[in-house]
């Protein structure tokens, strides 16, 4: 199994780095593009379906249907982000561009100040693998080609991770698993939560303007890796999502 | 020492007196006014701007209003745009630069702040034409918002200035060409109307379209559109 994911390391570190453009690239891809991406699917999701209350059409939920399910799964991100860095120090797994010796096609100044960003930040599990996850679940619930597409997108753009030594093979698909299964744990309990979360999805309704404003924060904060979020958990906790 | 270098000076001074004081300054100088201008249009796109009714009971706002929102958009980065193209001509020399300041910030920080700024005129402030645009369009509608962001603005403005990005009057000039490309806008806005209409019923019509497209819209407006002007830089080959 090890050796298994040595191999698949390589392989994707040796597509990656045949030219220094496509390392360049991939690194580009892999630094807040996926988060921007999941915010633009959240939003997307948010207006889809039937405006209004109630199903007009047996193929279409009503909005607020949807609605319930996204605030759940932003609830399930915001969890999988916080939860994410204190699982990782369990294992203290080092990262493959600390603990192997793989091939960076960029400058070596730029290739020392990346490495020094995740020196002391263990692999296991991908915190992005984590979030994105619940994210494709989540969309799966609502519309099951969004959810398979926004799955391989995001596989794909772990994968880069992967090529660039950021994380091993096995830290994504076990950040996948568990991002999935704490998904389906949460959609599990919406029944029980339908009432509150109506209420929260009708706050947007009669109050429109100031919720929509609270929510850019949050797809702001998104964007940016919860960096927000994490800031204010390191100023209560002692710790955060780096 | 003209008025203008004079009140930078002193600014500046305060500023850099303290080395947290001016951090803070430079960072909120680089990225709030930006936040705030975002979030204000989203806030007047839900309801903010007062104006129009209701077509029915599930498009909920009015296609009136949207356009108004939009044609300010609109107004606000055709300021920013001329604001740019103006400053590129007229060349004017930041403070940063003109004074050759070292500010009590690391080395690594103000060259990569010096890199960032050095090259582009100062005359008159895009910034300020972007800010004070949205000041303008929303003095007609909500004028109470209005003052409150006026004051916040020119705060911010002061930041900025006080960190050396711009003398006081690139941001006037910036401000006077914002107020009157939203006058101008709106004063076209007969002729407007066919793509600022079409353009809000887009967000009905395809919502999972428009609404992403319009979050990167004001991703971008937070960043101080760097994916837009790297786009141009990419497709006309220029330097923006």
């Amino acid at each position: 199994m090890h050796s298994l994911d040595v191999d698949l390391f390589h392989y994707l570190n040796e597509l990656v780095a045949r030219s220094p453009a496509m390392f360049e690239s991939a690194l580009e891809w892999t630094d807040r593009a996926p988060w921007v991406i999941a915010a633009l699917l959240f939003v997307a999701f948010w207006f889809y379906g039937r405006p209004g209350v109630l199903a007009t059409e047996a193929v279409t939920r009503p909005r607020v249907h949807n609605r319930r399910v996204l605030i759940l799964v932003l609830i399930g991100m915001w969890g999988m982000a916080i939860a994410g860095p204190p699982l990782r120090h369990l294992l203290d797994r080092p990262r493959p561009l600390v603990s192997e010796t793989l091939d960076a096609p960029v400058e070596p100044d730029t290739w020392v100040e990346i490495r020094a960003t995740y020196d002391d930040r263990p692999s296991f599990p991908s915190v992005p693998a984590l979030v994105f996850f619940v994210l494709a679940t989540g969309l799966f619930a609502l519309n099951a080609a969004a959810g398979i597409g926004s799955a391989l997108l995001f596989a794909l753009l772990l994968a880069l991770e992967v090529g660039l030594g950021l994380a091993w093979p096995s830290d994504v698909v076990s950040g996948a698993c568990i991002g999935f299964l704490w998904a389906v744990g949460l959609l599990r309990i919406e029944p029980w939560v339908r009432h509150p979360l109506t209420r929260i999805v009708l706050l947007f309704e009669h109050n429109s303007a100031p919720m929509y404003v609270a929510g850019f924060f949050v797809l702001l904060d998104l964007s940016y890796r919860f960096a927000a979020i994490s800031y204010v958990l390191r100023v209560m906790a002692g710790y955060g999502i780096r | 020492m003209g008025w203008d270098a004079s009140l930078q000076d002193a600014l500046y001074r305060f500023l850099a007196a303290d080395h947290t004081r001016f951090e803070a300054a430079l960072k909120l100088a680089d990225s709030a006014a930006w936040i705030v201008c975002a979030a204000v249009l989203v806030a007047l796109w839900f309801g903010g701007w007062r104006e129009g009714r209701a077509e029915n009971v599930l498009t909920r706002f009015s296609p009136e209003a949207r356009e108004r929102v939009l044609l300010l958009l609109l107004a606000m980065f055709a300021a920013f745009v001329i604001a740019r193209v103006i400053a590129s001509q007229w060349s004017r020399t930041r403070p940063l630069v003109e004074q050759n300041a070292r500010p009590p910030v690391s080395a690594e920080e103000w060259d990569r702040v010096l890199a960032d700024q050095a090259d582009t005129g100062s005359f008159p402030s895009d910034r300020a034409a972007f800010w004070f645009a949205l000041v303008a369009g929303l003095a007609m509608n909500r004028p109470r918002w209005a003052i409150l962001l006026g004051w916040g603005m020119v705060l911010l403005s002061g930041l900025y200035v006080g960190v050396g990005y711009a003398y006081p009057t690139d941001i006037v000039g910036g401000a006077v060409m914002g107020a009157i490309c939203v006058a101008l806008v709106f004063a076209a806005r007969r002729g407007l109307h066919w793509i600022a209409a079409s353009s809000a019923r887009l967000f009905d019509a395809l919502p999972l379209v428009a609404y992403p497209l319009a979050l990167l819209v004001l991703l971008d407006i937070t960043q101080r559109f760097a994916w837009t002007l790297h786009a141009i830089s990419v497709v006309f080959r220029l330097t923006v």
